[in-house]
């Protein structure tokens, strides 16, 4: 359980990281290094979102399996990680 | 009265009779009679009903027995209207059924006539007398009836300021007033005296009151509903099913284990539970480190050096990722070994070369994933000397200490402490390890590594259950193998071993370095005795390595500053190189025979192609900034072509080849391109007969 901790540490410490978020798979926000309404938004917002592209792989090869999700947009890039009971969202501004 | 009443019912029944049947019997003369019946009706009543007494009984009459005519019938006459209905049923909603009204009225409207007297006082009267302008008093107008319909309407509208309301109907009357006597006889448009009353309330103004209450929280839950969702439930139910049935069968015996079982849950719920986030958060951290590291990833997988189409044998080293370990900084990387199994994962060994600063140690698992942190880290008290992963079973991990211990550790533990460690009682070494290397198996399935050291033995190490089983291979001694004998003062010096190297293809033979600068060609069943001894180097031999391709050739490098290549069966070097430092290990390449890698204390690394240039270095370059660091060991990856330099700071820096340094030998037109290693010692082979052809001319 350190080793998470320590990891999470060096996450958000790591350049360019503008938070991190970890969550059970129904949207139960576990640790946040966000205030908290927006990670109630991201929760909120991006657990469905897994859910579905869970669901779309299953259906398209049944042995596949969702590893990570990135999301690069102009801003910054979400970086999701998901588990089965887990997911864990990191918001990544990397350098130009 | 019944007399009277018969007689009157008779002479109805007569007067029925005769009207009923017109054209009887009776003839025109009847007709008269009749009529002057009717005039003298009461009077000669009696006289004309016995007179017809028994005459006519017409056809349909009645047939009455005597004693039915006698009968008295009672006729009454009563108020009530007779055509009143009397079952008249209205629906009640108390009861929710129809009730027969009991009250009907029996008023019978015969006849209507409105009349239009006014009296002469009343407010109608005066009325028309004002429109008249005549001064009647008795001024027979008109409608009687309009003044009931006004009546009727007044109390109708409803009438709040009654003030308003008169004013307005005042003003009508005023009006109509003064217009009737202008028009006289012109038409009277408001003939009813028609006066519309309203008033204009007060109407409160409207306010809205609302009150905004947050929405309440909502999820919206939702199931994409495919088959592997209903298996999946199919599949729950019945293990649950099962469960069930087993806990029917042990109830009784678990019940104490059941509350010991529900306090570790309890536990576990407590705890956040954040440590099955693991895997989820190495994963964000690598892609983390590679989005910022993006550039390297992308050089690391495509970067081809375009300049070394321009450089006509030369080749560059692209330098990628740095491994820095903080903690690590005073210790210098001792031992890099790549992983046979996940080609991205190399260990690292820390420590200290100089014998009087030995702070510990430690040993760290890198991945090229992520270079940020390293994925394992182990803490060792001394400091690691050497480390050799098995190629087949890649999570042991052999690890020899500078105060001549060797350890075993299993990665799939997650303990710090190594499986299997050895002690004085076990044989360890006295003196620092300086390489260890892995070994098939013996003949029991157990593992087998050999490990060298400076007390001139060469041990090999068997784990055995719990245990390490050291078994002495050779000695090592100046003069030769020595023999143990039961008297004989040992007096000669002990040779002691710096580095060794196992033969490839030939699972017996091996080649020992020593710090004299001899290299003991060895054998493991034949232990009293060296097999060969090159005079290889002036200082201590720091590499020794076999060809991975070519069955007979080695390299050895020392600190005398010279990398030497050697055929074994012949005791000089094949090919001799001065790289004007010292030399600190030097490395075969993988993907070629004739490629090898050599790392100085001057911050260099020297690349060589012997195919392609066989007296110089076709790379020379420094790779690490920091002008007091010196290189210590080298590595190449099996597969990418990525070398691994790891220095005396702890850092380990990562290259990548140019493709000038990975050039395989050209097919001629029309021949297949021979297979790897085949062709490999065929190149080698050309090379070594190039050499000796001009040595067998000169002689």
């Amino acid at each position: 359980m350190a080793d998470v901790e320590e990891i999470l540490k060096r996450i958000q410490s790591h350049r360019g990281v503008e938070g991190a978020i970890i969550a059970t798979s129904e949207g139960i926000i576990m640790r946040s290094t966000l205030e908290e309404q927006i990670t109630v938004q991201y929760v909120a917002l991006i657990q469905p979102l897994l859910m579905k592209t869970k669901k779309t792989l299953q259906d398209m090869d049944s042995e596949d399996e969702l590893t990570h999700l990135r999301l690069r947009t102009e801003k910054n890039e979400l970086i999701i990680a998901a588990d089965k009971d887990y997911f864990m969202v990191g918001i990544h501004k990397p350098s130009p | 009265m019944p007399v009277y009443n018969n007689k009157a019912a008779a002479h109805g029944r007569k007067a029925s009779n005769v009207h009923k049947v017109p054209g009887a019997k009776l003839p025109k003369a009847p007709i008269k009679k009749k009529d002057e019946e009717e005039a003298v009706d009461v009077p000669d009543g009696l006289d004309e009903w016995s007179h017809l007494k028994a005459t006519v009984k017409p056809s349909n009459q009645l047939e009455l027995s005597e004693a039915e005519l006698k009968e008295e019938i009672t006729r009454i006459l009563t108020a009530n209207n007779p055509h009143a209905p009397q079952n008249i049923v209205r629906y009640s909603f108390k009861e929710r059924s129809y009730k027969p009204t009991s009250v009907v009225d029996h008023l019978a409207v015969h006849f209507v006539l409105e009349g239009s007297l006014l009296h002469k006082d009343s407010d109608e009267a005066r009325r028309l007398r004002i429109r008249d302008g005549l001064p009647k008093e008795d001024a027979p107008m008109e409608n009687e009836a309009e003044s009931d319909e006004n009546h009727i309407e007044t109390p109708a509208t409803p009438v709040e300021d009654g003030g308003e309301g008169e004013e307005a109907g005042e003003e009508d009357r005023p009006d109509s007033v003064a217009s009737k006597p202008d028009k006289k006889e012109a038409k009277c448009t408001n003939q009813f005296n028609f006066s519309e009353r309203a008033s204009q309330t007060h109407n409160n103004p409207s306010r809205d009151r609302s009150c905004q209450t947050e929405p309440p929280p909502r999820i919206t839950f939702s199931v994409a509903a495919n088959q592997w969702e209903i298996y999946d439930a199919y599949m729950e139910e019945l293990q649950k099913q099962e469960k069930n049935k087993e806990k029917k069968k042990t109830t009784l015996l678990k019940k104490n284990n059941k509350t010991s079982k529900k306090k570790m849950t309890l536990m576990e719920t407590q705890s956040d539970n954040i440590a099955k986030v693991g895997k989820v958060s190495k994963i964000i951290e690598r892609m983390i480190n590679q989005n910022t590291m993006d550039d390297i990833a992308q050089d690391f997988k495509y970067y081809e050096d375009p300049s070394d189409e321009y450089r006509d044998q030369e080749g560059t080293l692209l330098p990628l990722w740095t491994f820095q370990y903080g903690i690590a900084r005073n210790l210098s990387v001792t031992a890099l070994c790549w992983n046979n199994k996940y080609q991205d994962l190399f260990a690292v060994g820390l420590g200290s070369y100089n014998f009087s600063k030995q702070e510990g140690g430690m040993f760290l698992l890198y991945s090229l994933k992520n270079s940020a942190f390293p994925e394992c880290i182990y803490y060792t008290t001394l400091g690691v000397q050497c480390l050799d992963i098995h190629p087949q079973h890649s999570y042991l991990v052999a690890v020899g200490f500078y105060d001549g211990c060797v350890a075993v550790y299993n990665l799939k533990e997650k303990e710090p402490h190594p499986v299997y460690k050895s002690t004085a009682k076990t044989g360890k070494h006295t003196d620092p390890v300086w390489q260890v290397r892995w070994q098939n198996d013996d003949m029991d399935n157990h593992h087998i590594f050999y490990s060298v050291s400076s007390d001139g033995r060469v041990v090999s190490w068997t784990l055995v259950k719990n245990e390490l089983i050291s078994t002495d291979v050779i000695r090592l001694s100046v003069n030769g193998a020595v023999t143990d004998g039961p008297n004989s003062a040992q007096l000669s010096s002990i040779s002691h071993g710096t580095s060794f190297d196992f033969h490839k293809q030939i699972d017996n033979l091996f080649l020992v370095g020593t710090e004299e600068g001899k290299i003991h060609k060895c054998s493991k069943t034949y232990s009293s005795q060296f097999l060969e001894t090159y005079d290889a180097h002036s200082m201590p031999v720091d590499a020794v390595k076999w060809n991975h391709f070519h069955p007979k050739i080695f390299i050895s490098c020392s600190s005398d500053w010279t990398v030497k290549i050697w055929d074994h069966t012949i005791s000089t070097p094949m090919f001799t190189f001065d790289l004007n430092a010292a030399v600190g290990d030097v490395s075969w390449s993988p993907y070629s025979s004739t490629v090898f890698a050599a790392v100085t204390t001057d911050r260099k690394v020297h690349v060589f192609d012997l195919s392609i240039n066989k007296h110089e270095a076709i790379c020379q370059q420094t790779v690490v900034a920091r002008k007091k660091t010196r290189l210590t060991h080298i590595e190449f990856n099996p597969i990418s072509p990525i070398i691994i330099v790891g220095d005396d700071q702890g850092n380990v820096t990562s290259l990548k080849i140019s493709p000038n340094l990975r050039k395989k030998p050209k097919s001629k037109k029309g021949h297949e391109l021979p297979k790897g290693s085949e062709a490999e010692v065929a190149k080698m082979d050309k090379l070594l007969s190039l050499l000796r052809e001009p040595e067998l001319s000169t002689i």
